[in-house]
């Protein structure tokens, strides 16, 4: 692991990714914090990974924006970025990251634990640096210790590692072949304790059925994404045992 | 660029009944759905957000499962003027050869309905001497 200063959090400019991804918690929480911390629409990468725009009041929205308030800024893809796309939207984000001399991007998704207590379901924290983990500790959330990441979080998890930037990645336990915002919200509750900023939640428990109808078809096209993923790649090694 | 999260606020907002536009289409949803194959039986999940346990109705018929959900609510989803209106989740499986149709059983939790479909063991057991 790299050596690097990491600043107090007060003075820290943080990034806020969210992808879809399994359940497609990247997506919900992210989207789901910028609307409840009423982020100002800034920008979009621009090499988007698909031919895809949106038209918002004749307006034309691209499907990987970029958002701000104050010192913290978000990044929200409303499409999945395949394996063939994932190096080229990472390294947007880390251009975009230099330039605004982000101090910490937190990486939010999902992994699959199918018999999850969903009263008490688990994010854990990954830290690109070693201090980070102090970070991790101070926010009670629990160390991803052992395990296989694949698909485009792995892609995206290897540039980071490689980069200047300090990453934090969180994975919350989740259903990975539905939307699952309940593990979205609890997400939404570990960003919040880090970026040491309220969000409420009320709104999103209200909304948490139709959360998952309105995102039946990127869930289905996520999955047409990891799934043609799987079946190019070989079984992962085994590391740990 | 919009000065506002206006776009998401509107990406998460839902749709409820008696929106807008009077040129409605009523349609099924079809549910979210996954099956996963095990040495005894095949386990089919399936996202059924906005429903009761006790709207849900499971049948098989010859080599079909059939099932069909009405939602608590009607949910509408609007493109141009057009306001399509969903009252109901439906899907039909087809059952494979093995499928043990007279011992399915199905739980509901959490808006997640999971049927079990045994497989018919074939053959017979071969004593070891």
């Amino acid at each position: 692991m790299q050596e690097h200063k990491i600043k107090k959090l007060e003075d820290t400019s943080v990034l806020i990714l969210g992808i879809p991804g399994p359940g497609l918690i990247g997506t919900i929480s992210t989207t789901y914090i910028v609307n409840a911390l009423k982020m100002k629409l800034i920008g979009e990468i621009e090499n988007s990974p698909a031919s895809i725009v949106f038209i918002d009041n004749g307006q034309i929205v691209g499907p990987v924006r970029i958002y701000q308030k104050g010192k913290i800024f978000a990044i929200l893809s409303d499409i999945p970025i395949d394996y063939d796309n994932a190096i080229s939207f990472i390294e947007s984000v880390m251009g975009f990251s230099k330039k605004h001399n982000i101090d910490l991007i937190i990486f939010t998704s999902g992994i699959h634990v199918p018999e999850r207590n969903i009263s008490n379901l688990k994010t854990y924290g990954l830290g690109t640096y070693e201090k980070l983990d102090k970070l991790l500790y101070d926010n009670e959330i629990p160390k991803f210790l052992s395990g296989v990441i694949s698909g485009p979080d792995a892609t995206i998890l290897t540039q980071l590692k490689n980069s200047t930037i300090p990453t934090i990645v969180l994975h919350t336990e989740c259903n990975y072949f539905f939307p699952d915002p309940d593990a979205a919200m609890q997400t939404i509750r570990t960003v919040s304790r880090i970026i040491k900023t309220k969000i409420d939640l009320t709104e999103f428990k209200r909304q948490i059925d139709y959360l998952r109808l309105q995102n039946r078809q990127l869930m289905e096209d996520t999955l047409n994404v990891l799934q043609a993923q799987k079946e190019s790649q070989s079984s992962p090694p085994q590391i740990y045992k | 660029m919009s000065d506002s999260s206006s776009f998401i606020g509107k990406l998460m907002s839902p749709v409820l009944d008696n929106d807008f536009s009077d040129d409605f289409v009523h349609r099924e949803l079809i549910p979210l759905s996954h099956l996963k194959e095990k040495q005894a039986s095949l386990i089919l999940e399936m996202d059924l957000p906005l429903v009761d346990k006790k709207n849900i109705e499971v049948r098989s018929s010859k080599n079909y499962l059939i099932i069909k959900a009405k939602l608590t609510k009607t949910f509408c989803v609007s493109r141009g003027s057009t306001v399509t209106e969903f009252d109901y989740f439906k899907k039909t499986i087809k059952l494979p050869n093995n499928a043990n149709t007279k011992q399915i059983s199905a739980k509901f939790m959490n808006g997640i309905l999971r049927i079990t479909i045994p497989k018919v063991t074939i053959g017979k057991k071969i004593p070891i001497e």
